[in-house]
């Protein structure tokens, strides 16, 4: 509990002294002044709760002290303690304020009672005074609030007057719009589709009045054949449920029966508690017919660039096939060639041994043995010619076997497939096949390495060598040598064909692999063979080298990997 | 054929032995032809100047010399000789050319037929003994007219 404080103001020290001690014992803070003057000072710093205070007292008696101490804010309740039990002083005390009153002598009692009180009043009366100004500002805040909504009400006020006139506007801008709108707007009950609103452009578009179409559903707009169509599009529009768009295009039938076709965005919206279509339709009838037309016309177009397509590749096929022919016609001339020789000389030597027996039957008929000795001569020469005749025969049908043999081993037509195998076989093949070309005319020296077997398709290795031999023997004109040698090389085999002939200037390295490049007389070269070369041995994972010096020879290096190329797409 | 004992000569030049065994056995057994033979051209037209040859029968394709360069060249040494060329599946062209070029006769493709070679010879020689014949006639008549010439001489001479 704080402990309150007295202010004790006498002139007469034993009054003071006594009040004080009694007051002290009761448990009060005390201070004494012996005049108004010291305590109007004291008071400033102690502050204190209850003043008991003497009237007279020199200079400036008791109720002058009053009046003073109550100019001051808050001032604390005065007891006023006096000697002289007037009636009269009490009533101008209290009338200046005094709290209290105490006529001298006074019992302790009396003292503390009275203190109590005033300090009980003072204790209230700040109370009091707290909540007064709790009060006060409270309501200066109701105030401030109250205030604050009244202008909030005037501005919505404002707004809503602002807002008013916009709604206003918009409406008035939207009619405008919808009567200005190059597309024809309806509204239409969701439900029956009884049409509710029409601008000027569906007016217009559909050829009926404003006053004929609020008397209309709008599927009596529709284009009744084609009625399929709008279903679809109405199983959408309903798919889509509320708020959402749906575009699509729609046959209508105008009052004049012509069809038109509508590109129609539509919605559905709530509206006073019924659906609402709003539908809006562009005339795309003349756009459309110019798209079909076009549609028509792209797939004209379509159709003959398939065309072109497919004759392109048939031109394409037809090179491929031009491209077997090239080997293949090297190939056949040269085997015909080869074979002519031999297949003539049986034919010749089937007539003589015919003719040979019959002289010979002849001869026996008409000359029985051991008749005359001109006849025998004779008989001796029919025997030495059929004994030419039938070695010669053997000696063709060996040649016809090698060079078949030869043939097919060049082909190889029952070994298509990639596999393992020796190209010295290939090269020998070869070289048999084109004797016609090289026969007398060109030395053909072999110098073959000692080499793997290669993961290969022989019979296209065999057309490389074919090419490349003929190549050869066509740039050496007259007499010369054709070099063939073999050799292993990191993981390749190789093959250098080198020849005497005419030489390959540098800046045609690249252009004689080219298809169709040719520096050989029409008729005598396709200009395939390099090209198909080209792509046997990319096939194969190789390359191809060449060296050459013009006027001196050439060399073409073939380098094969052993192991064949990784992966290879199906031979066609 | 006008000369009843008359051997035509004829001139068989390919590379390949085994046609050649072949040609001539089979004129050794039809005819009584005189054939020669020649695997090299360039040794039978060293001989060319040698043997008159009636009609000569060269193969087309040969090392060093081909039978169209063969035939001209012994078209300068013995023109009065039928020339008739044996060609390949491949040298036709270069054949027919030739033609011309080298006044052939004709040419055979290989492989032959007999008959048709046989006829062919035949026919060549046929047309080779009209020529002599021809020729001969017609140096009687210069031998005539030469007579005949030195008569007017001789009368000349004599009147004179
Ligand atoms: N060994 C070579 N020496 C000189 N030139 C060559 C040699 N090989 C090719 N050529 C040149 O390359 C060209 C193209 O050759 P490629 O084999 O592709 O066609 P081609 O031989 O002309 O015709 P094809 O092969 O159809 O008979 C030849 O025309 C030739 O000029
Ligand atoms: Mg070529």
């Amino acid at each position: 509990m704080t402990q309150h404080r007295v202010l004790v103001v006498d002139d007469e020290e034993a009054a003071r002294y006594s009040i004080g001690k009694a007051l002290e014992a009761a448990g009060y803070a005390v201070e004494v002044a012996s005049t108004a003057g010291e305590a109007l000072k004291i008071q400033e710093s102690f502050n204190p709760d209850v003043i008991l205070t003497d009237i007279s007292m020199p200079e400036m008696n008791g109720i002058q002290f009053i009046q003073q101490l109550r100019a001051r804010p808050l001032p604390p309740p005065v007891i006023v303690v006096t000697a002289s039990h007037t009636y009269d002083i009490a009533v101008q005390s209290l009338r200046q304020g005094a709290a209290d009153y105490l006529t001298k002598p006074f019992d302790l009692e009396q003292l503390r009672n009275s203190v109590r009180r005033a300090i009980e009043r003072r204790q209230l009366k700040l109370e009091n005074l707290e909540y007064q100004r709790e009060l006060e500002e409270k309501n200066r805040r109701l105030q401030e609030a109250e205030e604050m909504l009244r202008k909030h009400a005037l501005e919505l006020e404002e707004r809503v007057q602002l807002g008013t006139q916009a709604l206003l506007e918009t409406e008035l801008r939207y009619r405008e719009l919808f009567n200005l709108a190059n597309d024809a707007i309806f509204t239409v009950d969701a439900a029956t589709g009884q049409i509710l609103e029409a601008n000027l452009q569906a007016e217009k578009l559909t050829g009926y009045s404003g006053e004929e179409l609020s008397n209309m559903k709008v599927q009596d707009l529709y284009s009744k054949q084609e009625l399929e169509r709008v279903a679809k599009f109405e199983s959408e529009l309903a798919k889509a449920g509320c708020g959402c768009g749906v575009t699509g295009d729609i046959p209508f039938r105008t009052r004049d029966g012509q069809r038109i076709v509508l590109n129609v965005s539509c919605s559905m919206i709530e509206m006073n508690a019924r659906q609402v279509i709003n539908l809006m339709g562009r005339d795309v009838t003349a756009i459309r017919e110019v798209e079909a037309e076009l549609a028509r016309y792209t797939q004209e177009l379509e159709q003959k660039f398939e065309e072109k397509k497919k004759q392109l590749l048939q031109s394409q096929s037809q090179l491929v096939q031009a491209e077997k022919m090239a080997a293949l016609g090297s190939l056949v001339a040269g085997v015909a060639h080869e074979i002519n020789n031999p297949l003539g000389s049986i034919n010749a030597n089937n007539d003589i041994l015919a003719l040979a027996f019959r002289k010979v039957q002849d001869f026996v008929r008409l000359h029985p043995p051991g008749d005359g000795t001109d006849a025998e001569q004779e008989l001796d020469e029919i025997r030495s010619i059929g004994k030419e005749a039938l070695q010669t025969n053997r000696m063709a049908c060996d040649r016809i076997l090698k060079i078949v043999r030869s043939l097919r081993n060049f082909a190889r037509l029952d070994e298509a497939e990639r596999k393992k195998a020796d190209i010295h076989e290939g090269i020998e093949s070869t070289i048999t096949l084109v004797a016609h070309e090289i026969k007398g005319r060109i030395r053909v020296t072999k110098e073959f390495g000692n080499v793997r077997e290669i993961e290969c398709y022989p019979n296209q290795l065999n057309q490389v060598f074919m090419n490349m031999l003929v190549n050869a023997s066509q740039a050496i004109e007259g007499e010369g040598e054709i070099r063939i040698r073999t050799w292993e090389q990191d993981n390749t085999v190789r093959v250098a064909i080198s020849d005497t002939g005419k030489g390959i200037p540098a800046e045609l390295y690249s252009k004689i692999f080219d298809p169709g490049f040719t520096t050989k007389k029409a008729g005598l070269g396709t200009g395939l063979g390099l090209s198909i070369c080209l792509r046997i041995v990319q096939d194969h994972g190789g390359r191809i080298e060449i060296e050459s010096q013009v006027g001196r020879g050439t060399t073409f290096t073939i380098i094969l990997p052993v192991e064949g190329a990784p992966e290879r797409k199906t031979n066609d | 054929m006008t000369e009843d004992n008359y051997r035509p000569t004829i001139l068989i030049v390919d590379d390949e032995e085994m046609v050649v065994t072949s040609l001539r056995n089979l004129f050794r057994l039809q005819t009584d032809y005189h054939i020669v033979t020649y695997n090299l051209p360039e040794k039978a037209l060293e001989d060319a100047g040698k043997v008159m040859v009636d009609l000569v029968i060269t193969d087309y394709l040969m090392p060093r010399i081909d039978g169209i360069s063969f035939l001209a060249r012994f078209k300068e040494i013995q023109p009065h000789a039928v020339r008739v060329l044996l060609t390949g599946y491949a040298d036709k062209e270069n054949a027919i050319k030739a033609i011309n070029h080298v006044g052939l006769y004709q040419y055979i493709e290989k492989p032959w037929d007999n008959e048709a070679l046989l006829m062919v010879v035949k026919n060549g020689l046929e047309k080779r003994g009209l020529l002599r014949a021809l020729e001969k006639k017609i140096a009687e008549l210069d031998q005539a007219h030469t007579s005949l010439k030195s008569i007017q001489t001789e009368l000349i001479k004599a009147f004179m």
